[in-house]
C-alpha cells in the first residue's frame, strides 16, 4: 500500500522556504521525562561526593604511607643499633670472661 | 545563583562548586536531551547518552577554560562525540521504533491529528538521518534548538559564513533525499 505522504510531497519544495516551513512544523522540541531529569540530578550529586571523598582519602593515604615508611626506617635503625650494642656487650663480656 | 552571571557560575562550577554545576545542569539538560534525541531518534538512548554527557562534563569541568565560546558549545561537542560513537557502535541504519518516540510537547485535542503529525515527523527524521552527521547537527541546532547561525558556528567550530553555506547545501541535499524517498514508494 502506498503511504500517505500528502503533507510531505516534494512538489511543495519549490524553494528553501517550503522546506524550512516543513522542518519548523515537524521538528518540535521534546521534553525529557521529569523522572529522568530528577534521577540524573541525583546521580550527579552522588558522584560529586565520592570524587571529593576520594581526593581526601588519597591525601590521607599518602600521609599514612609516608609515616609508615618513616616509622619503618626508624625501627630498622634502632634495631640495628640495639643489635650492635648487644653484640658489643657480648664481645666485651666474653673477653672479660676469658681473662 | 540567580543573581550571578553564567560566567561566574561557570567559574564556580570549574572550582568544584556542586550547586553551580547543578544550575548548569538544570539549564542545559533539555537542550542536550533534544539534540541527542533527534540524532538517535530513541528516547531510551537519548536518556542514556544525556546522562553520559553530564557525567563526562562533571568529570572534566575543572579543566574547562573559557575561550570565548558559549558553555553550551562545550556540552554540544561532548554530546556530538558521544552520538558519533553511538552511531559507530550501533550502525547508521538503525531503525527507530515508533513506540519509542516521546509524546510531542503540545497535546492536541484531536488524537488522530497527533498520530498523523507523529508519523510525518518520523518520515522527516528518517530522511534527515540519511544526511551526513554534520548536516544533521546543523538541522537540529537550527530548528529544534532554534539557534542563530553565529551560535551554531561557535558550536560547530565554523564561521557564520561557512554555516550559511552549509545550511544552503543541506537544504538542497534534503530536497534530493525527499525526492529519492518518495520515488522509492512509487
Amino acid at each position: 500500500m502506498k503511504p500517505d505522504t500528502s503533507s510531505l510531497q516534494t512538489d511543495d519544495f519549490d524553494d528553501h522556504s517550503s522546506i524550512e516551513s516543513t522542518l519548523r512544523t515537524y521538528l518540535q522540541p521534546v521534553v525529557p521525562r521529569d523522572e529522568f531529569v530528577d534521577r540524573l540530578r541525583g546521580k550527579l550529586e552522588q558522584q560529586v561526593l565520592p570524587i571529593q571523598k576520594r581526593r581526601v582519602i588519597s591525601f590521607y593515604r599518602l600521609l599514612e604511607v609516608t609515616l609508615q615508611t618513616m616509622a619503618l626506617m626508624v625501627i630498622t635503625v634502632l634495631t640495628v643499633r640495639v643489635f650492635l650494642i648487644i653484640l658489643t656487650t657480648w664481645k666485651i663480656l666474653r673477653t672479660s670472661n676469658v681473662r | 545563583m540567580e543573581e550571578k552571571s553564567e560566567e561566574q557560575i561557570l567559574a564556580l562550577a570549574s572550582a568544584g562548586d556542586e550547586e553551580a554545576f547543578a544550575w548548569l545542569y538544570q539549564k542545559y539538560v533539555t537542550r542536550i536531551y533534544n539534540y541527542v534525541y533527534f540524532r538517535t531518534g530513541n528516547a531510551a538512548e537519548a536518556e542514556d547518552l544525556t546522562a553520559k554527557v553530564f557525567m563526562r562534563a562533571m568529570k572534566h569541568i575543572r579543566n574547562y577554560r573559557d575561550l570565548g565560546l558559549p558553555f553550551s558549545a562545550w556540552l554540544y561537542r561532548i554530546a556530538h562525540n558521544l552520538v558519533a560513537n553511538w552511531h559507530r557502535d550501533n550502525g547508521r541504519k538503525k531503525e527507530i521504533p515508533l513506540e519509542d518516540a516521546l509524546p510531542l510537547p503540545v497535546l492536541s485535542k484531536h488524537p488522530e491529528s497527533e498520530v498523523v503529525k507523529r508519523e510525518e515527523t518520523e518520515k522527516l527524521l528518517r530522511i534527515i538521518r540519511k544526511l551526513p552527521p554534520e548536516r544533521q547537527q546543523l538541522i537540529i541546532l537550527k530548528f529544534v534548538e532554534q539557534l542563530s547561525n553565529a551560535e551554531i558556528g561557535a558550536i560547530m567550530g565554523k564561521s557564520e559564513g561557512a554555516i550559511k553555506s552549509l545550511y544552503h547545501r543541506t537544504l538542497l541535499s534534503l530536497r534530493k533525499e525527499y525526492e529519492r524517498y518518495f520515488d522509492d514508494f512509487e
